[in-house]
């Protein structure tokens, strides 16, 4: 076909229809589990690991998202590349680590500079200001680091209510000894309605509902396509009678514990 | 104290309590401990070592911007991997939204008339859940992996081929021109009157 002609021959955007396809119920619906259920594989019980392969070997999404995490999972020298290709990625990743003492967070492709033209008479006086700003937020933000040291981060949940932001979660918190079927949390005095929402770790929303008092009961076919051994967050907000938020969770972490 | 020695989830116990420096010393390596595997997974997928290293580079600034969000209800190793896993995707599919496919001129559709059910009354719902369907049943599991990876992960057909260690001559366009025949002679027409419209959302 010439490409002259693209414009006049059916469009066939397969790609589109079938990430539509796969997204409208990724982890849920159709009881695939989440890709990272298969880098757990190895710790859950024998008989959650046999329904695990058995669904991967009918369903090709989740065949190709094993294979992908087999690769993972493997020593680096299974996934067959060279040596010294992994050197070389190793070496960039070293000359530009996130990390330094400032804990500040460096940006890794810093572009090169370019020949600039020397800077019109209006552009000095731009710069001028440019400076004096800098120089004022930079005194700042020296005497926001002389202060004694930034709190560290909170720990984590590990069970019981969570008293995070402004509406208190009490369950499912942490470890669990069984999927949960509801989603409870305590009353907020002026809420009409509450929003929930459920996410797998890497923040992809696998639920999102609204109900007026707490319990929110998990649709079956959501509750279904949660798995044991892998970690999903919830959050709840409040909504006041014209939909405003009044209070939200903080994000709670739970986990069913592998059958035994 | 030999950092190490610690486990993963050690490392980040200490991160979350330590000074900037005890701290930063820990995610070195912590870090450091990944880079290896993250490099090759990322050679495995994109195929090259330039490419391999920008994205390597994105996951790593990604986790150092969100690790405050991890809180090690799962394996540090499981969240680093649905990290590197979206980022690696979302740039694989954008990519192939960038370019044309070279498929896509080469699989033309075929002018057959869709099975039956197959119409444009029938909810789009069902269609994409009739698609799924097609993909398990009506192709063969190695087709439906490699359409899957292309079309839904955006793995380039040169990374599927070694992914899946395809030793035929045309590796993994053989099977995405194959697979593609099938579901467009069920659905093609259906796709493209609903293509011409509306995409899917």
């Amino acid at each position: 076909m010439n490409p002259n002609d693209r414009e006049n021959a059916p469009n066939l955007p397969l790609d589109e229809w079938l990430r539509a396809a796969y997204a409208a119920d990724e982890g849920t619906a159709a009881g695939c589990p989440p890709p990272e259920a298969f880098l757990e594989a190895e710790a859950l019980a024998p008989e959650e690991r046999r329904r695990l392969d058995e669904h991967a070997e009918r369903c090709p999404a989740c065949a190709a998202e094993r294979d992908l995490a087999r690769l993972f999972a493997g020593a680096p020298g299974a996934a067959e590349v060279s040596g010294e290709d992994v050197d070389f990625v190793v070496g960039r990743l070293e000359a530009a680590s996130p990390i330094r003492s400032s804990g500040q967070v460096v940006p890794f492709r810093v572009p090169a500079p370019a020949a600039k033209p020397e800077p019109r008479r209006s552009d000095r006086q731009i710069w001028k200001i440019a400076a004096a700003l800098i120089l004022v937020l930079g005194g700042g933000l020296l005497f926001r680091l002389a202060q004694p040291g930034a709190p560290p981060l909170p720990p984590p949940a590990v069970g019981g209510p969570v008293r995070g932001g402004e509406i208190e979660a009490v369950s499912p918190v942490g470890d669990v000894g069984e999927v949960p079927l509801e989603l409870r949390w305590t009353p907020r005095e002026g809420a009409r309605l509450y929003r929930v929402r459920l996410s797998a770790v890497d923040d992809t929303v696998l639920w999102e509902g609204t109900v007026p008092a707490p319990p929110a009961r998990l649709p079956d076919e959501v509750a279904r396509g949660l798995h044991r051994a892998v970690s999903y967050l919830w959050t709840v907000e409040a909504l006041d009678a014209s939909g405003a938020r009044i209070a939200i969770s903080e994000p709670v972490r739970f986990r069913a514990r592998p059958a035994p | 104290m030999d950092l190490d020695r610690l486990s993963d989830e050690e490392l980040i116990e200490r991160v979350r309590h330590a000074a900037d420096a005890a701290a930063d010393a820990c995610l070195a390596v912590l870090y450091r401990r990944y880079y290896p595997k993250v490099a090759a997974w990322c050679l495995r997928i994109s195929g090259d070592r330039q490419g391999a290293a920008d994205l390597a580079q994105e996951v790593f600034l990604r986790v150092h911007e969100r690790l405050g969000s991890f809180r090690s209800e799962s394996r540090f190793s499981t969240w680093l991997y649905t990290v590197t896993r979206s980022i690696v995707i979302n740039r694989g599919v954008a990519a192939r939204r960038r370019q044309m496919d070279p498929l896509d001129e080469e699989g033309a559709p075929e002018p057959v008339e869709p099975a039956p059910g197959a119409d444009e009354v029938v909810a789009r719902d069902q269609i994409l859940s009739e698609l799924r369907q097609a993909m398990e049943r009506d192709l063969e599991p190695l087709e439906a992996r490699v359409l899957y990876l292309h079309y839904v992960d955006g793995l380039e057909l040169a990374a599927i081929t070694d992914l899946l260690k395809l030793e035929n001559k045309s590796g993994a366009k053989a099977y995405i021109v194959g697979g593609r025949r099938k579901l467009e002679r069920r659905f093609g027409r259906w796709l493209a009157r609903q293509s011409a419209g509306r995409t899917p959302s």
